[in-house]
């Protein structure tokens, strides 16, 4: 990729964790528009959590292998997606542990991610654990600036914005 | 010491030595994140319990860490629910027939040596199986092996009739093989209390196929209802639950498998799986000892 001319455009890279929530879809949608606008890139991360099955070494590794398997053939169906509305092919990132650390440590390994970029969920039990950790507890360990997409936003609502 | 009486299985236990085994057996949950019956049922024998009334009210400990378990696996939609169901519709075939299986010997008056027997054949082959797993594990490690994949061998399941589509587990099979699976775990519920993870889970993977995501939340669901049920047939055709035994077994469930849960994640899955083996394989063969060793009483009356 071509350094930066201004500063402004090029390398912009906004990172979106893809998991199993509804809201998600907006905070993809949301990093696609503007990565569209302002000549930035989309990257994709989903973090394949350890399985605790211990009884059959066997079934334990089936199920490590089928994880590992199920997150890229995701990654490739929303790679699609993702240039179909933003233009350029994302970045995938496929990683094991615990959704937290393994992202910061991305965070902190990849300096090219410009922005971090979060769906807030829209139901009762607060705004996803990513959110409330990072906003929290975990706050001091971010090295790069958070936008956060109300869930409930609907895609004509983010076209509007973006 | 404190003692306390067990009004079903006739015999008076020290009440901390029970707290203490349940509690040590939902520790061992908590830890391998297994049920735990496979270890109960055989460790009350051990304690004094008659095996029937050791099997049906250890069956009921199941549902305690199961529930427990099925929540963290339904958030995360790890539940295929109609196969659950399936499995369930044969788990409930099995666990009547096992119900009366064991009044039946009961009223032969061989149940507790079938029991044992049982127990002892079974602990002995997963026991060793484990251990050998885990060994071979151990040493590819050290070389850097391969993963075996999954098996296909099941062209024979594709030819039986009664297919029904499952979409959660992206399958279209026969019934057969799914409900054959339930009423075999069944059986073992109301004969042996164990609730059988320990061959479902395999057997739904290598057999049904299903997707290793799906299986452990999958078997769990089942196993809640099929104990239930099993635990209240057993109370009025046998008579053979004892629910001061089921408490207190109950309650020394809770507070252990929540420290094993937390304790299982400092542990090394390698280690522990081995532990775990020889836990299996002491009990099995314990009890193949008690079997043939000349009893200290040799006429007794019960």
């Amino acid at each position: 990729m071509a350094a930066p001319d201004d500063g402004d455009h090029g390398h912009r890279v906004f990172l979106v964790v893809v998991d199993d929530s509804e809201e998600m879809r907006a905070a993809l949608r949301y990093a696609c528009r503007r990565a569209r606008h302002t000549g930035g890139r989309v990257a994709l991360l989903r973090i394949v959590e350890p399985n605790d099955y211990r009884e059959w070494v066997g079934v334990g590794k089936l199920m490590h292998e089928e994880a590992r398997e199920e997150a890229e053939m995701l990654l490739h169906r929303m790679a699609n997606e993702v240039y179909a509305c933003s233009g350029e092919t994302p970045v995938l990132y496929v990683r094991e542990g615990n959704p937290r650390e393994e992202l910061l440590k991305l965070l902190n390994e990849d300096p090219t991610i410009s922005i971090l970029v979060l769906a807030s969920g829209t139901g009762s039990e607060g705004p996803g654990p990513l959110i409330t950790a990072l906003t929290g507890k975990y706050r001091d360990r971010l090295r790069i600036p958070m936008a956060i997409v109300p869930g409930s936003l609907s895609d004509e609502d983010i076209m509007r914005i973006t | 010491m404190l003692s306390i009486y067990l009004p079903i299985a006739g015999l008076s236990v020290s009440l901390p030595l029970l707290v203490g085994l349940g509690a040590g057996v939902g520790l061992l949950s908590g830890l391998f994140g297994v049920g735990g019956g496979f270890l109960l049922t055989p460790l009350l024998i051990l304690l004094g319990v008659p095996a029937p009334i050791a099997a049906a009210s250890g069956a009921n400990q199941l549902i305690g860490s199961s529930v427990s378990g099925v929540l963290f696996h339904w958030r995360r939609r790890n539940v295929d629910v109609r196969m659950g169901l399936v499995l369930l519709a044969g788990g409930l075939a099995g666990s009547v027939g096992g119900v009366f299986l064991s009044g039946w010997l009961k009223r032969l008056g061989q149940i507790d040596l079938v029991i044992a027997v049982a127990f002892a054949g079974f602990l002995g082959i997963v026991g060793l199986l484990m251990l050998g797993e885990s060994v071979t594990t151990l040493i590819r490690a050290r070389r850097g092996g391969l993963i075996r994949g999954k098996l296909h061998p099941h062209g024979w399941t594709h030819g039986l009739p009664l297919k029904m589509r499952f979409r959660r587990s992206r399958l279209y099979i026969s019934v057969i093989p799914p409900i054959l699976i339930g009423a075999m775990v069944g059986v073992m519920v109301a004969v042996m209390g164990v609730g059988g993870g320990f061959v479902m889970v395999p057997a739904m993977v290598y057999l049904l196929d299903m997707p290793t995501a799906l299986v452990v939340g999958t078997s769990l669901f089942q196993i809640i209802f099929l104990t239930a049920a099993t635990t209240f047939l057993q109370a009025v055709a046998n008579q053979s639950v004892d629910a001061v035994l089921a408490l207190i077994l109950l309650a020394g469930g809770v507070i252990g498998s929540q420290l094993g849960v937390r304790l299982s994640t400092r542990l090394k899955g390698e280690q522990l799986r081995i532990i775990l083996a020889l836990i299996v394989l002491g009990v099995g063969v314990k009890l193949a000892l008690d079997l043939v060793r000349t009893p200290a009483d040799l006429y007794s009356l019960s």
